[in-house]
This record gives structure tokens, sequence and C-alpha cells, in this order.
């Protein structure tokens, strides 16, 4: 048992996250791609089946079944090509940090019970948080944005914690399997896990902090959290109706802010967002084939989503800047990066050969199977929006459109060597997606390649990139402008902050008085919850529920600091 | 483009454009020609409504016209300075 505690894959990459601070640089970088390798052979060559008691728990570390496999392993291949691309920037902390993300994010999906997966939840939500800490030559350092999306990261935590006491209230017990929202506790897990899935209103932390950290940060970001979301929503939530219509929701909605986006890396992270919708989808229509498609679309996704988020980093670390309005014509200088771009690009927009066709038609062809038709309509005119933002705007208004002037290197070869095998991972998923289907948990029988789905998705792609022709050369394409659009964050953001002032400023004249009332009542609160989460209290009773008072106190407090 | 003769901004433009011009010729005939195809090969349908003949290059160019330029229709409403939120 020592020796799984040891080889546990997170316990490797949390050593050797340890162990960059302690190696000279050059070994360092060398480790944080190595250890997410020996990772991997460990997660496929040990047996697994971790389990520790202590604080009165049982905790299961490591459920090594074949939807957690398949998760752990894009997880892990993706980490040692996002550090390896992070060689270039040569940051200790990055290597550290992003060693400690990984590891955060596997030992979650091997999580055999809710309090090991809350355990590792918050754990990716600190990991995560140095990938942030960056000097943007656009945005600065901004610590307001590194709180924003903390704050959110641990109120998924809460909301989890929450449903989780509610479950062991309830006799339910911890084991993690499937939830459903009409369980105890399954309305706080599903918005917990929204949160993290960026499901629609709870979304904009993704398009607010990923596109700030430094271009290995932003490829590492966009790897773990979020799909850690649609994993666990794949085991708590398979065949929740209502998770159709939010997916279809997030595969519209962010495609308007990627059209009118200035920033392409931010533009990237609206079509993290489209994509997102689609799995959540699969996981709403929860049949064999929508489940499997939802788990083969989040690892092509990372693979291709790293490989769009690398050639814009790799424009950011050589220009200064990702805007629209400040590129084009790049190809000249990155001719490279343009190529690894265009493989992304067209890997996104599912064309045929690649692997974004191999495993959206599967969500969309469970769709079809479930007579879903609204649905698949949906589905497909999202499909064509991601070949406008994803598939034409990014590479196009970087590489080409017109020329900037701007004259760089290209890309430093370690950036370029992590591309060119990400491309090699796309390119090599649709040409034999039957090494992709082999890992499926649920061993879905598909066929991609039938004459008449190859010549249909050619034809929507072929008129969407005709529309795009005639709206461009006539002028009615809009133009890239230097500019914020508001999104659902304005709220939290502006409008509620602004008003808050009001309300105070007001308040301040009413005095002390009204000041020593709301005081009293927030000590008043605190003793409350002091009083139920004892273990006499009205939660307690299990040690359980004890300790999770405990922590969930603690974190609320913290919430509620950063939040004043 | 160092080791060619030195060519003038006009040349080069014109050398480009012409080049778009192929590039949308091509896209246009393999647009055809999927259209085209769809007559050839046997098509399942997936509901009535999709069997009409270019459904999919049909739903493709109006889904993209109606996202990009609806995208552009709501910027009035939602653009706002580059540093209106000031982090």
């Amino acid at each position: 048992m020592a020796t799984e505690l040891w080889l546990h894959p997170a316990s490797l990459l949390y050593l050797a996250a340890a162990l960059i601070w302690l190696l000279p640089k050059a070994g360092g970088r060398v480790l944080a791609v190595v250890a997410p390798l020996g990772a991997l052979a460990a997660l496929w060559l040990l047996p697994g089946g971790l389990s520790l008691s202590f604080a009165g728990l049982d905790w299961e570390f490591w459920r090594a079944d074949r939807l957690a496999r398949l998760f752990g392993t894009v997880f892990l291949l993706a980490g040692a090509l996002g550090l390896l691309y992070a060689w270039p920037e040569n940051n200790r902390r990055i290597f550290s940090a992003g060693l400690a993300y990984a590891g955060s994010a596997v030992g979650a999906t091997l999580a055999g019970d809710l309090a090991t997966l809350f355990l590792y939840w918050e754990l990716t939500a600190l990991a995560s948080l140095p990938l942030l800490i960056y000097r943007h030559p656009d945005y600065g350092l901004s610590l307001n944005a590194l709180l924003r999306y903390f704050a959110l990261q641990i109120l998924s935590g809460l909301l989890l914690l929450y449903g989780i006491v509610e479950r062991e209230l309830a006799g339910l017990g911890l084991g993690f399997d499937a939830i459903g929202l009409g369980s105890p506790g399954g309305l706080w897990i599903l918005l917990g896990f929204g949160i993290k899935a960026a499901f629609p209103l709870l979304h904009n932390w993704v398009q607010d902090a990923y596109p700030r950290a430094s271009p290995a940060g932003t490829v590492l970001l966009s790897t773990f959290t979020t799909k850690l979301a649609i994993y666990v929503l794949i085991r708590g939530f398979a065949g929740t109706d209502i998770l159709v219509p939010i997916g279809v929701v997030m595969t519209l909605f962010p495609i308007f802010y990627a059209v009118l986006e200035n920033d392409l890396r931010r533009v990237l992270a609206y079509s993290l967002n489209n994509q997102l919708g689609f799995m959540v989808v699969g996981v709403g229509i929860g049949t064999p084939l929508a489940l499997d498609g939802a788990a083969a679309h989040a690892f092509c996704h990372i693979l291709y989503k790293s490989l769009l988020f690398m050639s814009m980093g790799a424009v950011l670390f050589r220009t200064g800047t990702t805007k629209a309005t400040e590129l084009g014509g790049l190809y000249r200088s990155m001719p490279w990066t343009a190529r690894f771009c265009i493989v992304g690009s067209a890997s996104i927009s599912a064309l045929p050969l690649l692997s974004g066709f191999v495993s959206k038609s599967m969500i969309m062809a469970a769709a079809v199977y479930e007579g879903q038709a609204w649905v698949w309509v949906a589905l497909l005119i999202a499909s064509a929006g991601v070949l406008d933002h994803s598939g034409i705007k990014v590479p196009f208004f970087a590489f080409f459109a017109h020329d900037s002037g701007r004259r760089v290197d290209e890309a430093p070869r370690s950036m370029l060597l992590a591309m060119a095998i990400t491309a090699a991972g796309c390119i090599l998923i649709g040409l034999a997606p039957g090494l992709l289907y082999a890992l499926l948990p649920l061993g879905s029988d598909y066929h991609p390649y039938t004459a008449d789905h190859v010549v249909t998705q050619m034809q929507l792609l072929l008129f969407a990139g005709l529309a795009f022709v005639w709206l461009f050369r006539s002028g009615r394409y809009p133009d890239e402008v230097r500019a914020v659009n508001l999104d659902f964050d304005v709220t939290y953001r502006r409008w509620i902050p602004q008003s808050v002032l009001a309300v105070e400023g007001g308040l301040a004249q009413a005095g002390g008085r009204l000041g020593a009332q709301a005081g009293r009542l927030a000590q008043g609160l605190l003793a409350g919850w002091r009083r139920v989460g004892s273990d006499t209290g009205a939660l307690g009773g299990t040690p359980a529920v004890g300790w999770m008072t405990a922590v969930f106190l603690l974190l609320a407090a913290l919430v509620g600091g950063w939040l004043v | 483009m160092s080791s060619e003769a030195p060519k003038s901004a006009g040349q080069e433009d014109a050398a480009q454009e012409r080049g778009v011009r192929l590039a949308i010729r091509i896209l246009l005939a393999l647009g055809l020609l999927s259209v085209l195809a769809e007559f050839v090969i046997h098509r399942h349908t997936e509901f009535g409504f999709s069997a009409l003949p270019g459904f999919y290059a049909l739903v493709g160019f109006a889904a993209y016209c109606a996202i990009v330029l609806g995208a552009k229709a709501l910027r009035p409403l939602l653009k706002r300075p580059e540093d209106y939120y000031g982090d």
C-alpha cells in the first residue's frame, strides 16, 4: 500500500512539483516533461485501488476504471506538452504549479469518493493560481482578476461541499457514482460542477482569467479545470435532462462574443466555452454513444484547444500582443506557428481527417438517434459558428488579413516541438479514430467515415467558408475594434459594486447605529453556524460532517473576506 | 522573398489578389461538388426536414451569415471602451 501511495500519479507529480525548486533550471524543465509521462506509466501499469482511513473517513484515492483512465491519460499527455511548451519561459513557478495542477486534476479523476474528490477539487483551484500571476504586456498584472478567479473556484468547492454534507446527512454515504439532480445534495453539487464547467452566467471567469496568463500558463489552464468538470458531470449526472438545454445555450451564446472579441486568446476562451457546450449536451442526452462522445470530444478538444492556445501564445511571446487589431501578416515571420494553428483550427472545425470530426459527430449522432431535432439543428448552427471564430478568425487575423508590418522571429524551438507533437496527435486521431475509440468508457462502436457524413460535413464547412468570403469581400464582416464587450460579468465587476457604493454612501449618513447592528447580526450568524456545525448540532453527528463544516466555515469566511 | 528580385508593393498586392481569387474559385468548385456528390451517394436522412438536397450547404451558409451579422448588430449594445473595467 505504501507503494501505491508513492506511485499514485498525483503523488508523483506533487513530488516533481517540489523537486523543481531544488534542481537546477535545466534539470527542472526536463523533469517537468518527464514526470507527467512517468505518471502516465503508473496510471496504466498499476492496478490502483488505494484506500486509506483517516479523519473518520474512508478515502478512495485510486479508482482506475476506463473513464478515469481516459481523462487521466489526456490530462497527463497535455500536461507534458504544455510543460514542454513552457520551456522558453524558463520559470520555476510555471513548471511547479503546472505539475501540481496536473497532479490535482488526475487525483480528482481517480477519486472514488466525494471527500477525495473535494480535496483534489480544491487543490486544482490552489495549484492553478500561480499560473495567473503574470505581467501581461496588454493587461499588466491584475490582483482583482486573480481574486475573482479564486473566489469563483472556491465558491464551486463550497457548493460541492454543501451537497456532499446533504448526501451524508441523508444517509447516502460519500460514494462518487451517479448522483442525479433529484437526489439529496444533487442540485448543489451540479451547481458546483457547473461553475467549473462554465455553465451560462457562471462562465465569465474563463474569459476573464485565462487570457491574462502567460503563453504556457493559458495552455495549462485551458486543459484541466473545465474538462475535469466534464468528467465529473459524466460520472455524476449522465442523462440529466436539464443539461441538454444548458449545453445548447453554451454552444450558441459564446459564439456572438467570439465574433466581436478583439483579443484572440479571449476569442479562444469563448470558443472553449462553446466546445464545453457540445460535451454538456452529450452528458445530458446520456445514451452510451452520447457519453462516449462527450468523453471523446473532451479528449480531442484538450489537444486542439491546447494547440490553438499554443499558437496564439507563441504570437504573444514574440509580438507582445494577441489583439487582432495589432496583428496580421505574421505568416511571413512565423510560418510554422501559422501551419500548426491551422491544424488546430481545422480540427476544432471538425474537418474530416482531423480529430474534432470523429468526436463531435458522436454527440450529433446521439441527438439524432434520440429524435432531438431542435438540439441537432442548434448544434449544426453552432458548428458553423465554430468555423467562424476558431476556424477562420483566429488564424486569419493573426497570420493573414492586412499585413501589420510586424517582423518577428519564429517561435522558439521547444514551443514549435510542442505544437508539432500536439498537431500530430490531432491528425493521428482524425486518421485512426479507432485508437481513441478503444479507450472510451462504454465501448461505443461508431463509424465516422461514411460517405454521407463526410459529404454533408464538407457541405456545411464549405458553404460556411463561402459565407465568410462573401461577407469579408463585400465589407459586411464586422471590423476588429479595440473594445471590451459587456458580458454577464458586468454585474459583479461593475453594476453590483457601484450599487453597493451608492447604498453605502447613503448609509454613511445613517451612521454608526446601523453599522453596529450589522456587526451584531454577523456575529450572531457566525455563532449560529458554529452551533449547527458542532458534533451535537443540527448538522453534526458524524465525523464527516464535523470536519466538513469546519472547512466550509473557513472557506466561507475566506470568500466573504475577498468579496467585501 | 529575399532571394527573389525585389517587387513593388503594387505588384505584390496584385499577385496576392490573383491567388485569393483562385482560392475562392477552388472553394466554390468544391462547394458545388459537395452538393452534387449528394446525388451520387446514399444519404441517410436524420429528420424529415433534413432530406432536402443541399440542406447542409444551406444551413452552413445561412447560419454563418446569421451569426456574424447578428453579432455585428449586437455590437453597439455591448461595446465599451477598452479600459471600461480598469483592470
